[in-house]
């Protein structure tokens, strides 16, 4: 975020342009107008995510859901169908080239502004069984390390993805707005 | 006859089966002695490679399986040892309950004879040499589909432009004219009852199916190729997770397979808790199938109820060893930590519990008319089943009373009273059914053996591996071990080289267990033929290993 | 064993209105009156291990690894690194990467000195712009363990048991 506030004081000439980008810069950062704070808020207290990857750590998510002293703390449901309706992904499990394309295609149809956490080892970096790891694929905002994760552990990750939803930081979308600003001009 | 570990030795009807091998082939035809309840059955049959190989290949084969009536091929292996290619073969004559495993070398051509006009299981097993080693049988067609694609660890900088198309290959040729309304349909790897498994295409119709395809793949790490190169006492970490469904039985057929190697006997206690072990995990596999099955039938209330029962499996799991997943518990020559104090009376209330609730729910789905017709599909033939190299609860819901516990006992299974179900048909029916029924037997054995559990240590803490290694034989023998698993008969083949592996092969059921799909599902709908793949219990990681 | 014939028939016509009445009151029951967490009771302390890296302190507040090594060989998935300035020291620098380890414990095991474990805590988890590599005040000196002076051998036993 400093970067591109310095970027835009650099001359006057480019001021007018660069306010549209403060604009949408400010909106996602801290200077929210009130409705889209609310919106934020709402879409925080129930979050719908969606759940990929068949392995150890994908019963571990399973059972958040059922009768267990930890499950009091969360009310969301695990097992959606509809991709259409889905905000967060939940990758867990070995990622392969093969399954790859699937997993993209499933992103891309996701709703906006799109979330996404790593559970286990397995996804966050492939070290156990050399394989790939899902951060070169899409931008994870949480990681819950753990072979596999407590419950515990998983419950506090939620927690921290549900106050990152209220705020409205994503880092799909920092990642959009670094890429479409201009190039540095150089000195005359 | 020696005894060790409990094992029974060989009836009077498989020495008849090897005196008459042993007459018909000569020297080539070694057995093992039964040294210290070692494996039962090995031969070695070397054929080097000849201009006319195809036809005394088969020839052989022929006779192995119309006059000594092996009529189940299990599995096969390539070995590479130096410049030396060895296949195996493992097969078994059910009625005298004889194992052989036969070995060919090869030279370096580009073809080898197939098998699959007289067994069928033969055509996923070859098509898994095609794709790791590079093997091509003459009989069947390449692969279009490779199946196989792990993706090494590279710099972040790289641009991968590959990964954002979808595969391409071609589907077989459409039907004519007079079928224009068969299409072929897709069931993708991400959707909802498969999760990841596999991806299945069906040429259908609105009312049947007619033919099927699956892809396989998308859960390879490279096991087998990565365990060759780990020290020896970094495998049992891995091999827990081998499979999802349970870490129980891989770690211990591997733990198990040392102490045939090394020569190490296993305590009385030990034994007795690690029946425990297996018969705890054993019931948590088979509640979570029935869990899978009814939410996706439309039960959703009863499988919302099984999940509360296998949370009290996984209370006892952490009571012991602090995980209810990836705990490693076994080592070479017993387990490492002792019960606690009041564990077992824990453990007697938690599995009357479990009986007394199992009674209430599958009183609302047995004998249940919508549940009947739900899964009244899908027919299987014993013989068919054979054929096609099934074991487990599958096999034993189309008739075929074939269980590794009564046949090869180990620690103290013939001490214990209990009975193998069976069911009639093979429909999804038979084989809910029969796991319901052994549940109820494995809470049996449980009672039996926590009532009388012998006392002493747990395991030998003088067990030096360097020292043992050293006294072993120089000739570095193949060692094999089966066990019983919740779905099937686990297996592994290995041979050790010094202090690494040279030859590392698991026999996983999972795998064996998905061609015969395409076969149980031509002539049924669409729907019944998801809720089939599902009542095969087939496990993901287990699958591509 | 064969199993009963019986099972391959559904029920009579009069037991499906019996069992249909008392699957209504099941429902009632198991949602509105028990809860549904019917077993163990409460009070039974969960003893949960193996979700977190520490290093342990002498009587005196020292770190008692010494830099053999032996830890960082025997690691399947190397996430451990050390450094010191002579052997036979407390490290200058021991890193550890979280998202890489095994949580196998095989390190606890072959310390000689027994200066590594693995205990049981609850905020593992955080958001990408944390620092992944964990260094060596947060491994032996952070707030949980006793306020920043360290966890002994002595108190780790005790939570064990």
């Amino acid at each position: 975020m400093s970067k591109s506030s310095k970027k835009s004081n650099s001359s006057s000439m480019e001021k007018n342009e660069d306010l549209s980008q403060l604009e949408g810069i400010a909106q996602v950062a801290n200077g929210r107008s009130l409705f889209s704070k609310i919106k934020s808020w709402s879409r925080s207290q129930l979050l719908a995510p969606f759940t990929v990857g068949a392995g150890c750590c994908a019963r571990e998510i399973m059972r958040l859901e059922g009768p267990n002293p930890q499950s009091h703390f969360i009310r969301e449901r695990f097992n959606h169908e509809r991709v259409e309706y889905c905000d967060i992904l939940i990758v867990s499990g070995v990622i392969n080239e093969k399954l790859s394309p699937y997993i993209l295609r499933v992103y891309e149809k996701m709703m906006e502004p799109k979330y996404c956490v790593a559970v286990g080892t397995c996804s966050a970096t492939g070290a156990i069984f050399d394989t790939m790891a899902i951060d070169e694929l899409i931008p994870v905002d949480v990681y819950i390390p753990g072979c596999p994760p407590s419950m515990d552990a998983l419950v506090g990750g939620i927690e921290i993805l549900r106050s990152k939803v209220a705020k409205g930081e994503s880092r799909a979308e920092l990642l959009k707005l670094q890429a479409n600003q201009p190039p540095e001009e150089a000195s005359l | 006859m020696n005894n060790i570990n409990g094992l029974n030795t060989q009836s009077n009807q498989s020495n008849l089966l090897r005196d008459a091998l042993y007459r018909r082939f000569g020297t080539e035809f070694k057995s093992s002695h039964i040294d210290r309840g070692a494996i039962e059955w090995r031969s070695t049959l070397f054929y080097p490679w000849k201009d006319n190989l195809k036809d005394e290949f088969e020839s052989f084969f022929n006779e192995l399986k119309i006059d000594f009536n092996f009529h189940m091929l299990v599995d096969i292996s390539l070995e590479k040892k130096g410049h030396e290619k060895i296949l195996h073969y493992g097969l078994i004559n059910l009625e005298n309950y004889f194992r052989l495993l036969v070995s060919v070398k090869i030279n370096d051509g580009p073809f080898i004879p197939g098998l699959k006009h007289l067994w069928k299981s033969a055509e996923g097993l070859e098509k898994e040499l095609e794709e790791r080693h590079g093997l091509r049988v003459s009989n069947g067609s390449p692969s279009q589909q490779r199946s196989l694609l792990k993706k090494i660890k590279k710099e972040k900088s790289e641009k991968r432009e590959g990964i954002r198309k979808l595969p391409e290959y071609q589907l077989p040729i459409t039907p004519n004219q007079h079928d224009l309304q068969k299409k072929w349909y897709q069931a993708g790897p991400i959707s909802q009852p498969l999760k990841g498994r596999a991806r299945l295409d069906f040429l259908a119709d609105t009312e049947k199916v007619y033919d099927c395809q699956i892809e396989t793949g998308f859960c390879h790490r490279g096991f087998e190729k990565m365990m060759l190169n780990k020290p020896i006492s970094e495998v049992s970490f891995f091999m827990e997770r081998l499979c999802t469904r349970d870490s129980v039985f891989a770690p211990l057929i591997w733990n198990e397979a040392l102490e045939q190697r090394l020569q190490v006997s296993v305590t009385e206690k030990a034994q007795a808790i690690r029946m425990v072990w297996m018969e705890m995990a054993r019931i948590e596999g088979h509640l979570s199938y029935l869990q899978e099955l009814t939410g996706e039938l439309g039960f959703l209330i009863e499988s919302s109820a099984l999940t509360e029962l296998i949370e009290q499996v996984y209370h006892l799991y952490n009571l012991h060893s602090g995980k209810n997943q990836n705990f490693s518990i076994f080592t070479v020559g017993g387990m490492k930590k002792d019960l606690p104090m009041g564990w077992a009376t824990e453990c007697l209330e938690v599995v009357k519990y479990i009986y007394k609730e199992l009674e209430s729910i599958q009183s609302k789905v047995i004998r249940n008319k919508s549940w009947m017709i739900l899964t009244a599909a899908n027919p299987m033939s014993a013989t068919s089943a054979l054929e096609f190299g099934l074991t487990g609860p599958n096999l034993r819901a189309c008739g075929v009373n074939y269980d590794l516990r009564k046949r090869r006992p180990r620690y103290y299974y013939s001490d214990v009273d209990f009975q193998v179900p069976l069911g009639i048909d093979g429909t999804t029916y038979d084989r809910f059914l029969v796991r319901v029924e052994e549940i109820k037997q494995s809470i049996k054995i449980i009672n039996q053996v926590l009532d009388h559990l012998p006392a002493g240590k747990v395991n030998d803490p003088d067990i030096d591996m360097e020292e043992l290694f050293k006294k072993a034989s120089d000739t570095e023998p193949l060692t094999y071990n089966m066990i019983e698993s919740t779905e099937g008969e686990l297996g592994i083949l290995m041979r050790t080289k010094g202090k690494g592996l040279s030859h590392f092969h698991i026999r996983s059921p999972s795998y064996v267990h998905l061609h015969c799909f395409s076969n149980l599902v031509k002539g049924d709908s669409v729907a019944n033929a998801l809720s089939a793949f599902l009542s095969l219990g087939i496990d993901a990681w287990e699958m591509d290993r | 064993m064969i199993l009963d014939r019986e099972i391959y028939f559904p029920f009579p016509f009069h037991k499906r209105v019996y069992l249909f009445i008392k699957k209504f009151f099941y429902i009632l029951v198991r949602f509105l009156g028990r809860p549904t967490w019917g077993r163990p009771k409460a009070g039974v302390k969960l003893n949960i291990e193996k979700q977190d890296l520490v290093l342990l302190v002498d009587e005196e507040g020292k770190l008692r690894c010494k830099t053999c090594r032996s830890c960082v060989e025997i690691c399947p998935t190397q996430c451990l690194e050390l450094s010191s300035r002579a052997e036979k020291e407390t490290p200058q620098s021991f890193n550890f990467k979280p998202l890489d380890c095994m949580y196998c414990s095989l390190c606890e095991e072959v310390c000689p000195e027994s200066a590594i474990a693995m205990i049981s805590s609850s905020n593992t988890s955080g958001s990408y712009d944390q620092t992944w590599i964990r260094d060596l005040n947060y491994l032996g000196f952070r707030e949980e363990l006793n306020e920043g002076k360290g966890l002994s051998l002595e108190e780790l036993k005790e939570l064990r048991k």
